[in-house]
């Protein structure tokens, strides 16, 4: 089922706007289109809520972080098995083009987060 | 994001924020034994503690897997209690999360570090510890001159380690080559070097970069000097490993090889054949002992021991003597007389002698063997003489020169405990001789040397001792071998360095100088064959007339013995084997007038006795190395001078003997009827013996020097063709001399007609061949008042001389070589 909508787009002034944190991230994996309107990006973002993920950019850099809650665990489960990483992520891509003036949209399909990036 | 947010959209923000954002936030705590994580990097953890296990579990409850790991600060195996941990800890990220198989209490997390954060409140201890942290920055970065410097000398101190630690992978390598930030660089080294928690923790609590890169660089140094000594100890430690160990692996493969040729372990084959020598070896019983508890030692030894051959060599020394091996004799005196007779001519006293000892030894095997011992100039054949011996007894012959011999390790060995040691002289050439019994020769026993460094003749002393010489012990064998079978023959030249301890010992044997007669009758029957074989010619070719050979024999050659004699029938052998070389002919016959074209000039002058010798001049006899000389005595007056001067080297039995002659002819002067007091006290008188070059010693001269003296002050000349010898003494006595056949030999050769002697030397001319005396006038006397008359000429007969004794011509003992005058050894008159 896909759910486009609004997302939080934050133009990025300065490095300093953002608290790095000292250890690495974990990275979702992405896949780049070109299409005929421009470019579609793709990420591996299952289980991650639309509204936990929060897309930065800078002149050609475009960053995707948020963070991955379990939902799923409840009251008197307890775990045997751990695999999917959870916690903060944050994946940083440069793209040939200056984001500055383009259009973004995103959607959340299947589990994918995907970026619709207008060019004019 | 609009510029301005109101507080609502703010708190709204803040719920959204992941947890790790907020600033301060509470934390399941997981205290750490042993360890710190830092907020980097990714560690596994394994899990056991109940307040750990509920703290893990809590926090994979939540839905960001979030835990705070905080280090103990001692071990210990139970819970800790909240006192014990330190304030600031990492907040990690649960990345995997398993359970051990067959244990449900056990867990193993893999999480990857986030942030630092220090305690503010711990909020909870059972069933597990829970906290409100506060995250704590990065530490900042700093750009001043002490953290460049740090830097660069972390940087340094990595690469250093790196080389030391060669079984880095290179994965890490590179990770820690291309770190680019030190602050992470300075984490990844603080969770890869082995350093305790205290340390770690100070790593991790550092809130600057100065801080951090300050303790970093203090541990990395630490680490990097501790690397340095453990690979100077492991590189010792290989260096004095490393020789032995290829040692053994050499030797090990080396057996191996031979193995696989075949071969069995060499030092054992080694062993086992020695064992079947000795086992098969005639030893007398003491010596087996030995030499088996000496195998024994060298088969437990390793053949790369150093006391390995040393033992090895000495059993083959043992086994190679011949312990009990002798010739047999084959004593046919008969026979034996027929060998001598066929090598050497006439020496019929001495074959004779040697004959007695063979045929006591052939009546009595047991007799001790007798050591003779040679003596005579060089070249009458007493080395071939010992050959014979040896042919006519049927032994083997052994030689061996003494001479400049000057240790006496040399005939008795070395100890064992010296490198290199070997046995005597003695055992080694009765190795080589494989018998027991041989003739052993022992040259020129008289030039054995004899100083601070050794005394050898005394080490003969034991060995020529038949009372001892069968228990004889060389140091290196240091077992007894009996020498007593063993026919030592010893020669020399003169006895007199002999010494006396060792002179005893010996049946001593003078071979005096051969005749002219006798030198002839060798020439013909031994020396002629051999030099014409020697240059290549057929007996026939070349025929040397008998007046040619004395001719050789007396102008050509001047010895005792016949070495010359034989060398220069050598060169005119070999001159006329250049003759037919060149077809100039095939027979020569040379006879006097040819050896002129043949040899050249004459080496000798004829000695022509002096006749009308000047009143003062008389002759004497005297025996060298070389065989006996004709020696002139000269005396003349020095009017005003006082006292007796002596000159020509004289020696001081000599001189004392000529201060004898003119005392007595002092003191005596009346009763033998001389006017002569008067002249010997009024003036000095000189002495000289000519040649003045050759030193000269000995009392013989005694009675020429008074015949001398008499003939000055008498005016009547010595009788010209008398020569003579004789001590004299004090009270007018002529004493006995020695060397009497070659004095006689001399004075023949001389030319001599008359010849005086003592009294008590006339059993010596039975030595003297028959010939050489034939046409000799011999005059025995007791008294100077005897001798005078003897040779002074009767008073009248050659009157009206001058009483200046002259010698124009210079007395013929002197050999031309070139202008240079031989001075042969010392003269004994």
């Amino acid at each position: 089922m896909a759910k486009s909508g609004k997302i939080l787009i934050e133009r990025l002034r300065s490095e300093a706007s953002y608290r790095r944190p000292s250890g690495p991230l974990w990275q979702p994996a992405v896949d780049v289109y070109r299409c005929p309107t421009g470019w579609k990006i793709k990420f591996d973002l299952a289980g991650v809520a639309p509204e936990d993920v929060q897309v930065l950019i800078a002149e050609d850099n475009l960053i995707v972080r948020g963070v991955r809650r379990d939902s799923v665990i409840s009251e008197g489960w307890s775990y045997h098995q751990l695999e999917i990483t959870y916690s903060r992520f944050e994946r940083v891509l440069r793209l040939p083009f200056d984001l500055s003036h383009a259009e973004i949209r995103s959607e959340s399909r299947d589990g994918w987060f995907i970026l619709h990036i207008d060019c004019a | 994001m609009p510029e301005s947010t109101t507080p609502e959209q703010e708190k709204r923000t803040d719920e959204l924020k992941p947890a790790g954002e907020a600033k301060i936030l509470e934390l399941p705590i997981l205290p750490l034994r042993n360890t710190v994580i830092f907020p980097s990097g990714i560690s596994p953890l394994t899990v056991g503690r109940p307040l750990s296990l509920a703290a893990a579990e809590a926090a994979l409850a939540t839905e960001e897997k979030l835990l705070g790991v905080v280090a103990q600060k001692t071990d210990g195996d139970g819970d800790p209690a909240a006192s014990n941990l330190y304030q600031v800890g990492t907040m990690v990220v649960i990345n995997r999360m398993m359970r051990s198989p067959g244990s449900e209490d056990t867990l193993h997390l893999i999480v990857q570090g986030q942030e630092r954060f220090r305690i503010l409140e711990i909020i909870q201890e059972a069933p597990f510890f829970k906290a409100r942290v506060e995250l704590l920055p990065e530490p900042a970065r700093e750009k001043t001159p002490e953290v460049e410097a740090l830097q660069r000398n972390i940087n340094a101190l990595v690469q250093k380690a790196l080389t030391l630690l060669p079984n880095v992978p290179p994965e890490i390598r590179s990770i820690i080559l291309g770190a680019e930030d030190s602050v992470r660089l300075a984490y990844f080294l603080g969770s890869v070097l082995d350093l305790e928690v205290a340390q770690e923790q100070a790593l991790l609590e550092a809130s600057t970069e100065g801080e951090l890169l300050h303790h970093m660089h203090t541990y990395l140094t630490r680490e990097v000097e501790v690397l340095e000594i453990r690979s100077k100890i492991a590189n010792q430690a290989q260096e004095e490993l490393g020789k032995a160990q290829r040692d053994y692996i050499l030797r090990e493969q080396m057996k191996q090889i031979q193995k696989e040729l075949g071969d069995a372990e060499p030092e054992q084959a080694e062993a086992a054949l020695l064992r079947e020598r000795i086992e098969s070896a005639d030893l007398p019983d003491e010596v087996r002992v030995e030499t088996e508890r000496e195998l024994r030692r060298l088969e437990r030894l390793p053949a790369a021991a150093p006391d390995y051959h040393v033992i090895r060599t000495y059993l083959e020394w043992v086994l190679d003597l011949p312990w009990k091996k002798r010739t047999e004799e084959s004593l046919d005196l008969n026979n034996a007389r027929k060998v001598l007779d066929e090598d050497h001519y006439d020496l019929d006293d001495i074959k004779e002698r040697i004959l007695e000892h063979l045929a006591v030894i052939k009546l009595n095997p047991k007799t001790k063997a007798p050591i003779l011992c040679f003596v005579g100039p060089p070249g009458v054949g007493k080395t071939s003489l010992g050959q014979s011996v040896a042919r006519s007894m049927g032994r083997k012959f052994e030689r061996m020169s003494l001479g400049g011999m000057r240790d006496e390790a040399e005939l008795r060995g070395h100890r064992r405990t010296y490198i290199g040691a070997l046995p005597g002289r003695i055992i080694q050439s009765l190795r080589r001789v494989g018998v027991n019994n041989p003739v052993m020769m022992l040259d020129e026993v008289d030039k054995l040397g004899m100083d601070f460094r050794g005394d050898p003749a005394s080490a003969l002393l034991e060995i020529l001792d038949p009372a001892q010489n069968f228990s004889f012990r060389d140091h290196y064998l240091d077992l007894p071998f009996d020498l007593s079978s063993v026919f030592f023959i010893a020669t020399a030249n003169t006895l007199a360095p002999i010494p006396p301890a060792l002179r005893d010992r010996m049946e001593v044997i003078r071979l005096e100088g051969y005749s002219e007669e006798e030198k002839l009758h060798i020439a013909k029957r031994y020396l002629i064959p051999r030099q014409i074989k020697e240059a290549g010619l057929g007996e026939e070719q070349v025929q040397i007339t008998d007046e040619a050979l004395a001719a050789l024999i007396g102008r050509y050659t001047r010895e005792a013995g016949v070495r010359q004699l034989e060398r220069t029938i050598g060169r005119l052998a070999r001159k006329v084997a250049l003759k037919v070389a060149r077809g100039e002919g095939d027979v020569f016959t040379i006879t006097p007038n040819d050896l002129e074209a043949y040899l050249g000039h004459e080496t000798f002058f004829h000695e022509v006795a002096r006749t009308n010798l000047p009143p003062g001049v008389a002759t004497g006899l005297a025996v060298t190395e070389m065989g006996g000389e004709v020696l002139f005595i000269e005396a003349t007056l020095l009017p005003g001078a006082k006292g007796l001067t002596l000159t020509g080297q004289l020696g001081e039995v000599m001189q004392e003997s000529a201060k004898a002659a003119h005392s007595y002819l002092w003191s005596h002067a009346d009763e033998l009827g001389f006017d002569c007091q008067e002249k010997l006290e009024r003036n000095g008188v000189h002495i000289h013996v000519p040649a003045g070059a050759t030193p000269k010693d000995g009392p013989s001269a005694g009675v020429a020097i008074v015949s001398a003296l008499a003939s000055l002050c008498t005016g009547r000349p010595v009788r010209s063709e008398t020569a003579m010898t004789g001590e004299i003494t004090l009270s007018g006595l002529v004493f006995p001399v020695g060397g009497i056949k070659g004095k006689v030999l001399a004075a023949r050769r001389a030319g001599m007609k008359r010849i005086v002697l003592p009294r008590r030397n006339e059993q010596d001319l039975k030595d003297v061949p028959e010939e050489a005396l034939r046409g000799l006038e011999i005059v025995f006397v007791e008294t100077v008042a005897e001798l005078l008359p003897q040779t002074l000429t009767p008073e009248g007969e050659s009157a009206g001389e001058s009483h200046k004794p002259v010698a124009e011509t210079a007395p013929c003992a002197e050999e031309k070589v070139g202008n240079e005058v031989r001075v042969e050894g010392g003269a004994r008159a």
